[in-house]
C-alpha cells in the first residue's frame, strides 16, 4: 500500500497564517514559515491559545490558511488527506459516542477507504494498552483512555503524516511514559513524518527530533531547536534550551 | 375517470348480441360487459342507502350492464366534488345544498328526490312537547348556528317570530336535551329521535315538512355533462335505485338484515338500523303522494323553490330534471 | 427503587379510580363512561372493535412510515443543501396547518375509494414534527465527528452517512414518540372522508348513537394504541443505549438576523413560489375549479368586503379563545414541569396521566370537553390548552435536566435551596426548550382550535370552514385556508422573535 511507504516528502508551511472572523477577528496564527522534514518527529510548544492546535488544523487541512500554503511535495493536505495520508489525534479525542472503542478504530479505515483488518486493530488496542475494553463505549472510559483510543485511531491507517494534539494530556504519568516509549518507535520504523503539539517540555524533547517553541497569540515561530542525541545529557540540554526561550516570551 | 370506450364498446356488443339473437339464447347482454360507476353517498353506510344495497345485492345494476361502486360519505366528505370530478357518476345531495352548489358553479341537476318529505324536525320531551311551530315560542333550542336559516324558514312559513325561540348551540348530539340544557332539538327524524328510543326516552318529534317545510331531501344529482353523455348509465343506475328501493318499501327488517350483513364492521346496532329504516318510510313514501319512488312533481318543485327563496336560494325549476326517471318509468 | 418503579403503576391506578369516581357522579348526563362500563363493551364487542382497530392502525402504520420517511427526506436536502431550509420550513410548516375540512375532500377526490386519504392524513399528520427534530438531530454533531470524515478527505455525504445519520437517532426517536399518536387521530380523521370500518367511523356513529360508553371505549383503544406506540419507542431508545431521551432543540428559522429588506425580499420570494406549486399542484392534477380554488380565486374573492368581513370576523372569533388557550397550555406545561422538579419523584406520577391525557384522540375529547365546559370561552380555551400541554410539559421537563451537574454542585455547595437553584439556573436552561416546544405548538394549537369549532362548538373559522364546504362555497373555504396558513406562519415568527429578544438576555449561547 503507498501509505505504507517511507513519508519522502517535506510539509512545508510558507507565509501561513490564519485569522479568525466575526465582527472582531482573532488572529491565530502570525505568518509562519516552517519545514517539517519528512520522517521526523517535530514537537510544538508554546502557552495556551497561542495557535498551536489551529497550525495542526491547517496541517491537516480541516482549515483554510487565511494567508499562505501548506505544501507536501506537490501536494496540498487535501490531496493527502484524500488517499488517507494523514493521521490525527483531536486534542478532544472525538471518538463517536455509539461506536465502541473497535468500532472506532475500524471507522478510520472505512473512511481511507481501506480495508479492514481486525488483527491490527486489536496489535494497536493492546499498544495503547486498553486491552479488555475493546468492545466498551467512550462513555465508559476515562478522559485518558479515550484519548489512547484516539491514538490508536490516529495509527491504523499507516499514515505518512501523524498529528498528535496533545495526546497524553489526560494520561498519568506511568502509562504516558510507556506510550512515549512505545509508540514513537513504532511510527518511526514505518518512516512516517509526525508532529506532536504537547505542554511538557520533557515530552516534547524526549518523543521528537526536533522542538517548534511557538510564542504567544498569534503565534510565530520563537526558537528552533534539535534534540540530537538520545542520552541523558542531549535531553536535559534539549529541556534547558526549550525552557529558557519560553521563560524568555513570557 | 371512468371513460367513454367501454361505454361505446357495450352498447355496440349489447346492440351486436341483440341482432344475432344471443339474448334470445339467454345470455344477458350485460354479462358480456358491464360498465364501473360509482354512486357517492351522503353520509356512512347505513340503511339510510339500504335501497342500494338491495339492487346491488339482487343484481338490479348487473341487468343493465353496471358495475356500481357505494362510496361511503362522512364529516368530511362533500358529495358535490366527487360528481363534479367524475369520480361518482351520480351523488347523493339535498335541493338546499345542491342548488348552493349550483349557484357556485357546479353543473349540477336533480335527477330524483329518495325523500320527498325533509327528514328536518324538532325533537322535544313529552312533558315539554313541541308538536306545533306555535308551541316553539319561550323555548330553548338548541342546534348548530349554521341551521339558523332553517329555523327561520320555519317561523316565517308558521307567522312565528323567531325572537321568540332562545337558540342554544350545540353539537349535533341530544345530550344537552336530556341534561335539560335545552327544550328541543333541530335534529333528522331519523336520527337522534331513534337515538333517544334506544336509550330508552321516548320523544316527540315534529317533523318540520309536515309544516310548510319543503325541501327534497336525499335527492339524486348528476352532472348535466353525463346527463348528456352517459344518460343510459344514468338511466340504469336510476332503475336500480327504483327497483331496489321498492323491495325496501315492501320488507324494511329484510333491507336491514341485508345492511348489518353486507357491512359487519361499520358498528351499527340492528336494533337502531331496524326502528331507523321504519322511520324512514313516511318520508320516502308519503301517504299523501300516490308518486312512486323518486318521482318529484311541478307543485313540489314550485313548493321547494318557495323555501328554498326563504333559505336565501334563488332557485329556478331548471335544476330539476324529471327526464331520466321519466325514461325509467316509461 | 422500588418506590419509584412504584410511581408510574400509581399514577394509572389513580387515574382509573379517578376516572371511575368522576362516570359515577356524573352518570345519566351521557358525558362520562367509567372503565367499568369501558371495560364490559369492550369485550362484548371484541371482534368489531377488533377490525375497527386494524383497519385504523394499518391506515396509521402506513401514514407513520410514509410521513416520516417524508420527514427524512426534506430533512437531508435542508442538511445538505442548507439554502432550501428557509423555504422548505416554512412550506412544511404552511401545508402541516392545512386544515382538513379542505384537505380531506380533495384527497377523497384524487384517491377514489380505498384507504389513500386516511394513509395520507396521517402521514401528514406525523411529518412535521418528525421534520424539526431531525433537522436538530442532523445538526447537533460537534465539528470534531465532521472533522474526524474530513481528515479522511471525505465530503457531506459520508458525514450524514457516517456521522449525521446515526448522531440523530435519540432526536429522532424523541420526535417519533411525538408522531405515534398523531398518526392514529391522522389515520381517524381520514376517516371522515368517508370509509366503511375503522375507529372514525365507530366514534362518529357512537357520537351520533349517543352511545357514551362506545364513544369512550373507542377512545380507550386508541389511547391505550398511541400510549404503548409511545412507551414501545421509548423502550426502544433505551434498547438502543440512547440515555433519557433527548430534548428537542428546534432551530429557529435561519437566516433570523439577517438585514430586513433581505428577509423581506425573500418573504416574498417564499410566498411566490407557494403560490406557484399551489396553482400548479391543482392544474397538473386537474382538480375541477369549482371545489379546488387556485390563488387567483380566492384573490378575486376577497376583494369582495362582505366575504372579506365574513372572514375576519370569524378569524377574529377563533383567535380569541385560541390565544389565551394557547398561552394557558403552554405555562401550564413549563408550570407544572417547574413544579415537578420541586418534588423530585412525581414525576413518575404525572408522566403516565399526561401521556394518557394527550393520547385520547381531540375528536373524542373535543365534543365531550364542551359538552362537560360548555361552548364558550371554558370549553374552547380548555380544549388548545390541553392540546398544548403536553409537548411543552416534556420539553420543559427535558430542559430543565440540561442544567449541567458543575452548576447544581456550585449551588448545592452554597446551601441554596431547591428554589433557587430552580430560579436562577434551572429555568434558564429550561429556556431554549420552551421556545422550541412553543413555536411547535402554533400549529397544534390552530388544529385543535379548528377542529374542536368544527366538530363541536360551531363557531369561528372552523365552523366557517366546514359549513362553506357543505354548501360548497369553496372560495370561501379556500380563504379560510389561507388565513389559517398566515396566521400560523405570523405566529410562528412572533414566538421566535420573542425568542430570540428573551434568549439574547437569558441564554446567550443557545444562540449560537
Ligand atoms: N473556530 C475558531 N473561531 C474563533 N477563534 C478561534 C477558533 N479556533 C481557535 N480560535 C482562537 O484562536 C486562538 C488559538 O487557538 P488554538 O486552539 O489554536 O490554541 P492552542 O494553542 O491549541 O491552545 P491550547 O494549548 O490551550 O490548546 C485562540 O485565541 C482561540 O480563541
Ligand atoms: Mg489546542
Amino acid at each position: 500500500m503507498h501509505n505504507n511507504d517511507m513519508a519522502t516528502h517535506d510539509i512545508i508551511a510558507s507565509g501561513l497564517s490564519k485569522s479568525f472572523g466575526g465582527a472582531s477577528p482573532v488572529d491565530a496564527l502570525a505568518p509562519v514559515d516552517i519545514t517539517f522534514h519528512a520522517g521526523q518527529t517535530t514537537a510544538l510548544v508554546g502557552p495556551s491559545g497561542c495557535g498551536k492546535s489551529t497550525l495542526l488544523r491547517l496541517i491537516a487541512g480541516l482549515e483554510t490558511p487565511t494567508k499562505g500554503t501548506v505544501m507536501i511535495g506537490d501536494e496540498t493536505p487535501r490531496d493527502l488527506a484524500h488517499r488517507g495520508g494523514i493521521g490525527m489525534a483531536f486534542q478532544d479525542a472525538s471518538l463517536l459516542p455509539w461506536r465502541s472503542v473497535h468500532g472506532n478504530i475500524a471507522l478510520a479505515l472505512q473512511l481511507a477507504r481501506q480495508p479492514f483488518d481486525a488483527a491490527a486493530i486489536d496489535d494497536l488496542i493492546a499498544l495503547v494498552g486498553l486491552e479488555g475494553f475493546a468492545d466498551a463505549r467512550p462513555a465508559a472510559l476515562s478522559g485518558g483512555m479515550r484519548q489512547r483510543a484516539a491514538i490508536a485511531r490516529c495509527l491504523v491507517t499507516s499514515p505518512e503524516l501523524i498529528l498528535l494534539d496533545e495526546p497524553f494530556g489526560a494520561v498519568d504519568e506511568l502509562t504516558r511514559a510507556r506510550l512515549g516509549s512505545e509508540l514513537p518507535p513504532l511510527w518511526r520504523a514505518r518512516g512516517t513524518t509526525a508532529i506532536l503539539v504537547t505542554h511538557s517540555i520533557a515530552e516534547a524533547v524526549t518523543l521528537s527530533d526536533r522542538v517548534i517553541v511557538l510564542s504567544p497569540r498569534p503565534a510565530s515561530v520563537i526558537a528552533d531547536i534539535a534534540v540530537e542525541g538520545r542520552t541523558t545529557a542531549d535531553i536535559e540540554n534539549g529541556m534547558d534550551a526549550v525552557s529558557r526561550t519560553l521563560a524568555a516570551a513570557a | 375517470m371512468t371513460s367513454f370506450t367501454p361505454l361505446t364498446r357495450r352498447h355496440v356488443l349489447s346492440t351486436g348480441a341483440a341482432t344475432l339473437g344471443l339474448g334470445a339464447l339467454g345470455i344477458s347482454p350485460a354479462i358480456a360487459q358491464t360498465t364501473d360507476v360509482a354512486l357517492q353517498l351522503s353520509w356512512l353506510h347505513s340503511v339510510q342507502f339500504a335501497g342500494s344495497y338491495i339492487a346491488q345485492e339482487r343484481g338490479f345494476w348487473r341487468d343493465e350492464g353496471l358495475n356500481v361502486a357505494l362510496n361511503p360519505g362522512g364529516p368530511n366528505a362533500p358529495v358535490e366534488p366527487p360528481v363534479v370530478a367524475g369520480r361518482a357518476l351520480v351523488g347523493i345531495s339535498a335541493a338546499d345544498y345542491a342548488s348552493a352548489a349550483v349557484a357556485q358553479g357546479a353543473p349540477f341537476k336533480i335527477i330524483g328526490v329518495a325523500m320527498k318529505k325533509n327528514p328536518f324536525a324538532i325533537a322535544s320531551l313529552p312533558a315539554n312537547a313541541v308538536r306545533t311551530p306555535a308551541d316553539l315560542v319561550g323555548k330553548r333550542i338548541g342546534m348548530a348556528i349554521a341551521n339558523t336559516p332553517v329555523l327561520q324558514a320555519l317561523c316565517t312559513l308558521n307567522d312565528v317570530d323567531i325572537n321568540d325561540i332562545e337558540i342554544v348551540p350545540t353539537q349535533y348530539d341530544a345530550a344537552p336535551l336530556l341534561n335539560g340544557q335545552v327544550d328541543c332539538l333541530l335534529c333528522w327524524a331519523t336520527d337522534l329521535p331513534v337515538a333517544m328510543a334506544m336509550q330508552g326516552v321516548e320523544s316527540v318529534t315534529m317533523l318540520m315538512a309536515d309544516h310548510g317545510y319543503s325541501v327534497h331531501s336525499q335527492t339524486y344529482i348528476a352532472t348535466i355533462d353525463s346527463i348528456a353523455n352517459r344518460r343510459s348509465d344514468v338511466v340504469g343506475l336510476l332503475r336500480g335505485e327504483v327497483l331496489g328501493w321498492a323491495e325496501y318499501e315492501a320488507d324494511t327488517d329484510a333491507a336491514t338484515d341485508l345492511t348489518l350483513a353486507m357491512f359487519p364492521d361499520a358498528g351499527l346496532d340492528p336494533a337502531t338500523q331496524r326502528e331507523q329504516a321504519r322511520r324512514q318510510i313516511p318520508l320516502m313514501f308519503p301517504d299523501d303522494a300516490s308518486d312512486p319512488f323518486g318521482w318529484f312533481t311541478q307543485e313540489s318543485v314550485a313548493a321547494n323553490i318557495e323555501t328554498l327563496a326563504l333559505l336565501g336560494r334563488d332557485v329556478s325549476p331548471d335544476l330539476w330534471d324529471r327526464s331520466l326517471l321519466e325514461d325509467v318509468y316509461a | 427503587m422500588i418506590y419509584r418503579a412504584a410511581f408510574p403503576l400509581l399514577g394509572v391506578l389513580a387515574t382509573i379510580t379517578l376516572w371511575e369516581a368522576l362516570s359515577v357522579l356524573n352518570a345519566g348526563s351521557f358525558v362520562i363512561a367509567g372503565p367499568v362500563d369501558v371495560a364490559l363493551w369492550l369485550r362484548a364487542n371484541a371482534s368489531l372493535v377488533g377490525h375497527a382497530s386494524a383497519a385504523t392502525l394499518s391506515a396509521a402504520f402506513w401514514g407513520f412510515v410514509w410521513g416520516n420517511l417524508a420527514a427524512g427526506a426534506i430533512a437531508i436536502l435542508v442538511i445538505v443543501l442548507p439554502r432550501t431550509e428557509r423555504f422548505i420550513s416554512f412550506a412544511a410548516l404552511v401545508i402541516f396547518c392545512l386544515p382538513i375540512v379542505a384537505t380531506g375532500p380533495i384527497l377523497r377526490v384524487l384517491y377514489g375509494t380505498g384507504t389513500g386519504p386516511q394513509i395520507t392524513l396521517a402521514a401528514l399528520a406525523v411529518y412535521y414534527t418528525t421534520y424539526l427534530a431531525l433537522v436538530v438531530g442532523l445538526r447537533a454533531v460537534p465539528t470534531g465527528w465532521t472533522d474526524l470524515v474530513h481528515l479522511y478527505g471525505r465530503g457531506p455525504l459520508t458525514i450524514l452517512r457516517v456521522v449525521r445519520a446515526r448522531a440523530c437517532a435519540p432526536y429522532l426517536l424523541a420526535g417519533l414518540q411525538i408522531a405515534a399518536p398523531a398518526a392514529v387521530l391522522g389515520a381517524m380523521v381520514g376517516e371522515f372522508t368517508g370509509a366503511e370500518r375503522g375507529l372514525g367511523v365507530l366514534t362518529l356513529r357512537a357520537m351520533a348513537g349517543l352511545d357514551v360508553v362506545a364513544t369512550w371505549s373507542i377512545a380507550v383503544v386508541a389511547a391505550t394504541v398511541s400510549i404503548l406506540a409511545y412507551l414501545g419507542i421509548g423502550a426502544l431508545s433505551r434498547l438502543r443505549g440512547e440515555g433519557p431521551p433527548v430534548l428537542i432543540l428546534s432551530t429557529g428559522s435561519p437566516g433570523a438576523r439577517d438585514p430586513f429588506l433581505r428577509r423581506m425580499v425573500e418573504a416574498i420570494g417564499i410566498t411566490l413560489l407557494l403560490l406557484l406549486i399551489w396553482q400548479v399542484a391543482m392544474d397538473a392534477f386537474g382538480l375541477s375549479q369549482f371545489f379546488a380554488k387556485r390563488p387567483g380565486d380566492v384573490l378575486t374573492y376577497l376583494g369582495d368586503p362582505v366575504a372579506r368581513n365574513t372572514l375576519l370576523g370569524a378569524l377574529w372569533e377563533t383567535l380569541i379563545w385560541t390565544v389565551p388557550g394557547y398561552a394557558a397550555g403552554l405555562v401550564l406545561g413549563a408550570g407544572l414541569a417547574a413544579a415537578l422538579t420541586l418534588l423530585p419523584g412525581t414525576a413518575g406520577l404525572i408522566m403516565p396521566l399526561a401521556v394518557m391525557f394527550r393520547s385520547v384522540p381531540i375528536i373524542t375529547t373535543a365534543p365531550l370537553l364542551v359538552l362537560a365546559l360548555g361552548r364558550g370561552a371554558t370549553g374552547t380555551i380548555t380544549i388548545v390548552a390541553i392540546m398544548i400541554f403536553f409537548p411543552s410539559f416534556v420539553a420543559c421537563l427535558h430542559g430543565l435536566a440540561q442544567t449541567p451537574g458543575q452548576v447544581r454542585d456550585v449551588f448545592a455547595s452554597y446551601g441554596a435551596s431547591r428554589l433557587r437553584l430552580l430560579v436562577s439556573a434551572q429555568i434558564p436552561a429550561m429556556l431554549p426548550a420552551f421556545f422550541a416546544s412553543a413555536r411547535m405548538a402554533v400549529p397544534a394549537a390552530l388544529l385543535a382550535v379548528t377542529t374542536t369549532e368544527w366538530l363541536a362548538t360551531g363557531r369561528g373559522i372552523g365552523a366557517l370552514m366546514a359549513l362553506t364546504s357543505s354548501t360548497s362555497d369553496y372560495n370561501m373555504l379556500w380563504s379560510a385556508v389561507v388565513a389559517v396558513a398566515l396566521v400560523a406562519v405570523a405566529a410562528y415568527l412572533l414566538v421566535e422573535r420573542a425568542e430570540r429578544w428573551i434568549l439574547s438576555s437569558y441564554a446567550a449561547e443557545q444562540l449560537a
